[in-house]
């Protein structure tokens, strides 16, 4: 049971990160502007909608607290299981509200190109904050706790940064997916060039947090923080961190700097999945060696709680696309279908 | 005057020197340089201008440095002055990384900058284009378009007439 609530906190974060990471760039873009979020915006929209749906997804882990966090034999005075529960029911809450508040400021939205409404902006400022240190604290609470005493500060930003670069990567993915005139189109293709150089930046981001942590624990090679690594770097975990080091960072990276590969939406779009792909890995390398010291393994609960999630999500996020194209293009004004 | 360096015709628009610049490719025209206030979309496809080498040679130079960088640290550490660092290993490559990520970008960036001055001639203290009547007014609002003479194509009588019938406000020829 243990076993199986752990894949699912695993499969549940990865899920959780995309929605995240599509309702914090859909704010990012509500307050910039510009016509690179014309292709990806229903995408984001639709997986900001299922914010609230994943939010109340945590209660098999909430219910189940004991069988996954070690902390709760020994309480702290912030580790505790009244508090605890207390501050995830809180973040879970604080990010649904954020979602439907954007979701209706952003209604009065008349040309996303030239920024989100005045409501919607404002909520985006206050939502980005918050949602930074919100996800911070949150990743402390159900990622950084499973390793008792585990210390990073660089921690909660790096878990944002995959969350964002999850969404920007999904939002990519399906905003090619969803455009079949993709090669031809000019202006599109110079859209895309600006979502592959966001790509390239959230890799980069990424890459330096992730690599700063490491470099930082592994010269000061303190036994609270080295344990972290150990059981990732000594045994066949390592065989992850190399994947994550290629396909998280290399790979993208190299590709995402030449400029025709960027004007190539389908390219970009293989590039993305990938992406995503490689984030999965990252969720997995996050919580699951903590459990598994001895080396890598992939248990059958990984994955079917990836598995059931994952069609679950998709299939609901599909649903609330149609809706938004519903939204978007009443039946009367299908003229151009 | 001199020998003719080229022949300049001056526009009122970003729109009237592209469309000249596509004229001109078309009739076989291969030496062909605009000068613009702020750039003009298309306009360097429509003068044929090439990618250059200088990306090419600033990977070059990135991958030097990186090489160079990381070699003269491990080479430090680990051959030339061995120190037992509280037990960690002599090649401690992860502290190797942030000074590699340095000199990659250091070499990398003066081979672009070396490359791009080699390539365009700069610094350069006079051009025959500078001696054109008006020439000047290229950083302001107007649009000039200059046929080479040492193109094979080039002939001033016809290139003139060519130019007269792009209609441009007028044509001028540039000395040496």
């Amino acid at each position: 049971m243990s076993e199986l609530l752990r894949s699912y906190l695993f499969a549940w974060l990865f899920l959780l990160a995309i929605a995240l990471g599509s309702m914090a760039n859909l704010m990012v873009h509500a307050l910039t502007g510009g016509r690179w979020g014309e292709p990806v915006r229903p995408a984001w929209l639709a997986a900001t909608r299922l914010v609230p749906a994943l939010a109340i997804c945590f209660l098999p882990i909430l219910l189940g607290v004991k069988l996954v966090y070690p902390w709760v034999d020994s309480p702290g005075r912030y580790l505790n299981l009244p508090f605890w529960i207390g501050r995830s029911i809180a973040w879970l809450a604080i990010w649904s509200v954020l979602s439907i508040a954007f979701l209706r400021a952003d209604r009065a939205t008349v040309d996303p190109a030239s920024g989100g409404s005045p409501g919607a902006r404002r909520v985006a400022a206050i939502g980005l904050i918050v949602y930074a240190l919100t996800v911070s604290l949150a990743g402390v609470d159900w990622i950084a706790s499973l390793t008792p005493r585990w210390y990073s500060s660089t921690f909660g930003l790096l878990l944002g940064t995959g969350q964002m670069l999850a969404g920007a990567a999904f939002g990519v993915a399906m905003a090619a997916y969803f455009q079949p005139v993709a090669g031809e189109d000019e202006a599109l293709r110079l859209r895309f060039h600006d979502l592959g150089n966001i790509l390239l930046m959230y890799v980069l981001t990424w890459a330096y947090l992730a690599y700063t942590q490491f470099l930082i624990i592994w010269s000061e090679n303190l036994p609270n923080e080295i344990h972290w690594y150990v059981p990732r770097v000594q045994t066949g975990w390592a065989a992850l961190g190399i994947f994550l080091i290629a396909f998280h960072f290399f790979l993208p990276l190299l590709i995402l700097l030449s400029r025709a590969a960027k004007r190539a939406p389908r390219l970009l779009a293989a590039i993305a999945v990938g992406l995503l792909v490689a984030h999965l890995g990252e969720a997995f390398w996050l919580v699951v060696p903590t459990f598994r010291p001895e080396g890598f393994a992939i248990a059958w609960t990984d994955l079917a709680a990836i598995v059931v999630l994952g069609a679950l999500g998709g299939w609901a996020w599909r649903r609330e696309m149609r809706r938004g194209d519903a939204r978007v293009r009443p039946a009367g004004a299908a003229a151009h279908g | 005057m001199s020998a003719l360096h080229a022949l300049m015709a001056e526009f009122a628009s970003a729109d009237a020197l592209l469309a000249a610049a596509k004229r001109a490719r078309e009739a076989g025209y291969r030496r062909i340089e605009a000068y613009s206030p702020f750039p003009i979309e298309g306009l360097a496809e429509a003068i044929d201008f090439r990618e250059t080498r200088v990306p090419l040679y600033t990977l070059i130079g990135g991958i030097a440095g990186g090489v160079g960088g990381f070699f003269l640290q491990w080479y430090t550490a680990v051959i030339d002055y061995p120190v037992n660092i509280g037990g960690r290993p002599l090649n401690s490559w992860p502290e190797f990384i942030p000074v590699t990520f340095e000199t990659t970008v250091l070499v990398a960036a003066f081979t672009a900058v070396i490359a791009m001055l080699a390539g365009n001639g700069l610094p350069r203290l006079r051009h025959p284009v500078f001696g054109a009547r008006d020439f000047d007014l290229a950083t302001r609002n107007r649009f000039f378009l200059c046929l080479g003479a040492d193109d094979a194509r080039f002939d001033a009588v016809s290139a003139r007439r060519f130019l007269e019938g792009l209609k441009p406000m007028k044509v001028v020829e540039v000395g040496e």
